[in-house]
């Protein structure tokens, strides 16, 4: 594809030692290699091109099914594909729940995260931080099954707690968004902290001690020139954060439930964090542990899904791209 | 002290308000204490993670919430007091200590005695079982919580991982050396380097799930382009055979051409062999001239079957002496012909097994133990005798390097789903650890006369490695967590044995455990913290091996 990019004159001549070896058969070598290293580069193009054909593909045979149509997929309010006599996809009832789990999670995530993560890059004394940073990097490395067991056998039973406070048609079941969003806060928050905290720490002293010269506190400091001056940086942490949550799978599987919202009937159920949800990964988790025989409209729905989920990511992904290239602050 | 004078400001273009500084500092103290609080959330959050599971295998559960949060509180009480104190203590032996530090040291001295102490309690109060056993780690998943263990799920995650590891860490250091040390100079190219560098970012956000979808039509079905995997249009190292079993038990296999070859009629084969190849005497018999005897066996059979089934029902004692005597009993009068010594103590311990059983258990132990009388009574009248009529059934025998296309749910499939996830990971990890080089090392190294791919593979990469190494050990990590694409090409599948060949079922780890969290059951929420425990050790150790390299290999350029 390409020759080498930066070849010094001059490597003909002879060599002192060893044996001479033919110019042109080490340029054959270098070409040789060079197109394996392309094959490398072309094989991350050929998985991305190979999830788009599959998805494309197996969406497009579930949107030719009897019963289906693109609008009243897109569009449509109830999602009931395998209960009862009638099958209805409209995907917003598994959009809503994802939603409703990412809101959650970010709840709990952001705050926690970004105020960590401007406590580990502006006050924490560095031997704090050099403990607390690989505690992080550990919490992020937890399967996220463990994240899922964790909200079914103590966030739930937490929540449950706090059924004596709540009325009787909004208590916390076995199942419910809160406690998945939790998990799923809990999850995402090394991601935010460890990043935020990336973003923070890039940001050139020469800022602070000005800010300190007009005599500013370190709060001030903090809050004012620094946090402003590493939000394209928290901005795309954030949105790399929420794409996580969106695409997590196992944690919604364990302990969010699995009947989707009843939005046709009451739209008011996408706010109610206490109902049990099913989101979109946690529709597909079910589809492929075989609740669904094979291709009938309901398994070829779970593909659809898996495109709209990956059309979210992608674009989640794409934006945090643009705003950290385009409106990061060079200093010198 | 809480206003200060406004000083009147000269334009309303410049309008600040001006706190005082006590008030100022105050809020910066109240921010202190806020992130000190947020941090501690966080801490808490990972303490009681790891306090719930370690106790819930255990056998330290609680009814509510609440004393499992004071666990955590008390564990994170511990740990930070177990910090505190050694970073403390040289500081009041060397008197350096002001008062505030005194203050912290006896409190976190106090604090450490005492939690301990209540850990200690605690631990004795312990009320369940230890789930976590050697038992556990080496048998096989069963349907009782008790008996249950992880150990086709560790082999399943090491083949797995293994699959994963030899393919993902060539294609992700060649993407890396390409992305970071052949930067094209032509536009177009530029273009497309930029493209693959994005698409890269791209791929690392997206879903596991998704991923498995992709894997299971990628590899699993080979996008249908060499059949189903049922019926696969290429195999190596496989080998079909029709299997019968004699009356005696004795199992006996027919070599045939490939698996969709017509079932072999016992008539047509002239040499039998056993499984193990060895020769075997078999009488063929047509069943029809044999009408009479199978009847008298069958009837013989049911004879005992009733008499057991009545003498069961009027049983003075259920032990092991006085249902032998009824089997002994039923077995004369039945008019069984098959030798009864063996038979009648295994028929003895199956109906022991289920106990004083009643209902449908009782009814499957003696079904079981008149299923094991009626092969001794065949045996005992036809010995080495295959009815002419008798229906094979397919198996294969498989060699370790059996291999399909398309490759089916199969450890093959799964390891190479992982390496798609996991290859961003490794592509970014090593292009970060290549860009830690510095260009310097490469300049001299070129001007020494080295090609690009020389300089790459005699300089740049051996320095880099370690960073590519911890790259790729924690990236292996996170394969090794992953449970959501290999739920997708596996299933939940109940496997209670090891994979012999990369096609062979699998499962792994993390959906094993995912499958014990689900079940209704509370034991096996306890077998699932079990496996967590056993899951997170295995990852520890890789990501300690991780950090050594780092540390033991950290060379500084400059």
């Amino acid at each position: 594809m390409t020759t080498a990019a930066t070849v010094p004159a001059g490597m003909s001549g002879p060599q002192p030692r060893g044996r001479r070896r033919s110019v042109r058969l080490r340029k054959v070598r270098e070409a040789g290699i060079m197109s394996t290293l392309v094959m490398g580069g072309v094989f991350s193009l050929l998985t991305t091109g190979a999830i788009i054909f599959v998805l494309a593909r197996e969406s497009y045979r579930f949107l030719g099914e009897e019963d289906v149509t693109f609008w009243g997929f897109i569009g449509g309010l109830q999602w009931n594909p395998l209960l009862g006599a009638e099958q209805h996809f409209g995907i917003w009832p598994l959009i809503a729940g994802t939603l409703m789990i990412a809101a959650v999670a970010m709840i709990v995530a952001v705050p926690l995260g970004l105020v960590t993560a401007i406590w580990l890059s502006e006050y924490a004394p560095a031997t704090l931080r050099s403990i607390l940073k690989p505690v992080l990097e550990i919490l992020a490395g937890i399967p996220t099954v463990v994240f899922g067991f964790f909200a079914l056998t103590v966030v739930t039973p937490g929540l449950q707690w706090f059924n004596r406070f709540l009325p009787g048609d909004h208590q916390f079941g076995v199942y419910n968004a809160a406690s998945a969003g939790i998990a799923v806060g809990i999850l995402t928050l090394p991601i935010v902290t460890s990043l935020s905290e990336d973003a923070l720490r890039a940001v050139p002293g020469s800022l602070r001690e000005a800010s300190y010269g007009l005599g500013a506190t370190r709060f001030e400091t903090s809050l004012k020139v620094v946090f402003p001056a590493a939000l394209s940086g928290i901005i795309a942490a954030f949105l790399l954060a929420v794409a996580r949550a969106v695409g997590e799978t196992m944690i919604v599987a364990l302990a969010a439930g699995s009947s989707p919202l009843p939005l046709h009937e009451e739209p008011t159920a996408a706010i109610d964090i206490t109902r049990e949800v099913q989101p979109m990964t946690g529709y597909m988790v079910q589809i492929f542990l075989g609740d669904a025989s094979n291709f009938g409209p309901e398994y070829f729905s779970s593909y659809a899904v898996a495109a709209v989920l990956f059309l979210m990511t992608f674009v989640l992904t794409v934006i945090g791209h643009v705003i950290r290239k385009k409106f990061q602050q060079v200093y010198e | 002290m809480m206003e200060a004078a406004n000083i009147p400001v000269p334009t309303a273009a410049f309008s600040i308000r001006f706190r005082s500084r006590a008030q100022r500092r105050v809020k910066d103290r109240l921010f202190v204490g806020l992130c000190i609080f947020a941090a501690s959330v966080s801490m808490l959050a990972l303490v009681m993670l790891l306090t719930s599971i370690i106790s819930q295998a255990f056998g330290l559960t609680f009814d509510s919430v609440l004393p499992a949060l004071l666990l955590g509180i008390l564990v994170f009480t511990t740990g930070a007091s177990s910090i505190a104190v050694p970073v403390m203590l040289p500081r009041l032996v060397r008197r350096k200590a002001s008062r505030r530090d005194r203050i912290i040291i006896v409190i976190a001295a106090v604090a450490l005695i005492v939690s301990i102490a209540l850990l200690v309690w605690l631990w004795q109060m312990r009320t369940g079982r230890t789930w976590l056993t050697w038992q556990f780690i080496v048998s096989v998943p069963s349907r009782f919580p008790e008996l249950t263990g992880i150990w086709p799920a560790m082999i399943g995650t090491v083949m797995t991982a293994a699959v994963c590891a030899l393919t993902a860490v060539p294609v992700g250091v060649a993407t890396a050396v390409l992305l970071e040390e052949f930067r094209p100079r032509h536009r177009i190219l530029r273009k497309a380097h930029g493209f693959v560098q994005l698409n890269i970012t791209n791929l690392a956000g997206v879903p596991s799930i998704v991923y498995g979808i992709l894997g299971l039509t990628a590899f699993v079905q080979v996008f249908g382009a060499f059949g189903t995997p049922n019926d696969p249009a290429f195999t190596l190292g496989v080998k079909w055979y029709d299997q019968f079993y004699t009356e005696s038990g004795e199992a006996l296999v027919v070599p045939v051409a490939d698996q969709a070859a017509p079932s072999t009629s016992p008539r047509d084969v002239t040499e039998w062999r056993t499984e193990s190849g060895e020769v075997a005497q078999v009488r063929i018999v047509e069943r029809e001239s044999a009408a009479a005897e199978i009847e008298a066996a069958d009837a013989a059979v049911e004879a005992f079957e009733e008499s057991m089934e009545e003498r069961m029902g009027s049983l003075a004692s259920f032990d092991a002496a006085g249902l032998a005597a009824a089997v002994e009993e039923a077995w004369v009068e039945a008019g069984l012909t098959a030798d009864a010594t063996g038979v009648q103590g295994e028929v003895v311990e199956l109906l022991l097994a289920a106990g004083e059983a009643t209902g449908r258990e009782a009814r499957r132990a003696l079904r079981q133990a008149v299923d094991v009388v009626e092969r001794a009574e065949m045996h005992a009248r036809f010995p080495g005798v295959l009815f002419a009529d008798a229906s094979p059934s397919r198996t294969a025998e498989t060699k370790p390097w059996y291999f399909r296309l398309p490759l089916g749910r199969g450890v093959l499939a799964g390891g190479l789903t992982l390496m798609l996830v996991v290859l961003p990971i490794v592509i970014i990890a090593s292009q970060e650890a290549l860009r830690a080089v510095p260009r310097s090392m490469r300049a001299a190294s070129l001007a020494l006369g080295a090609t690009p791919w020389q300089t790459v593979r005699r300089t740049t990469l051996p320095a880099a490695l370690p960073g590519i190494m911890t790259g790729v050990i924690l990236a292996m990590s996170r394969a090794i967590g992953e449970a959501a694409p290999i739920l997708v090409i596996a299933g939940i599948v109940y496997i209670t044995f090891i994979p012999h060949h990369l096609m062979d079922d699998f499962t792994v780890m993390p959906l094993q455990i995912y499958n014990w969290a689900s079940q209704p059951q509370e034991d096996f929420h306890f077998v699932a913290a079990a496996g967590i425990i056993l899951l997170m050790a295995i990852l520890l150790c890789f990501n300690a091996t991780a950090i050594l390299i780092r540390q033991k290999t950290q060379k500084q350029f400059s």
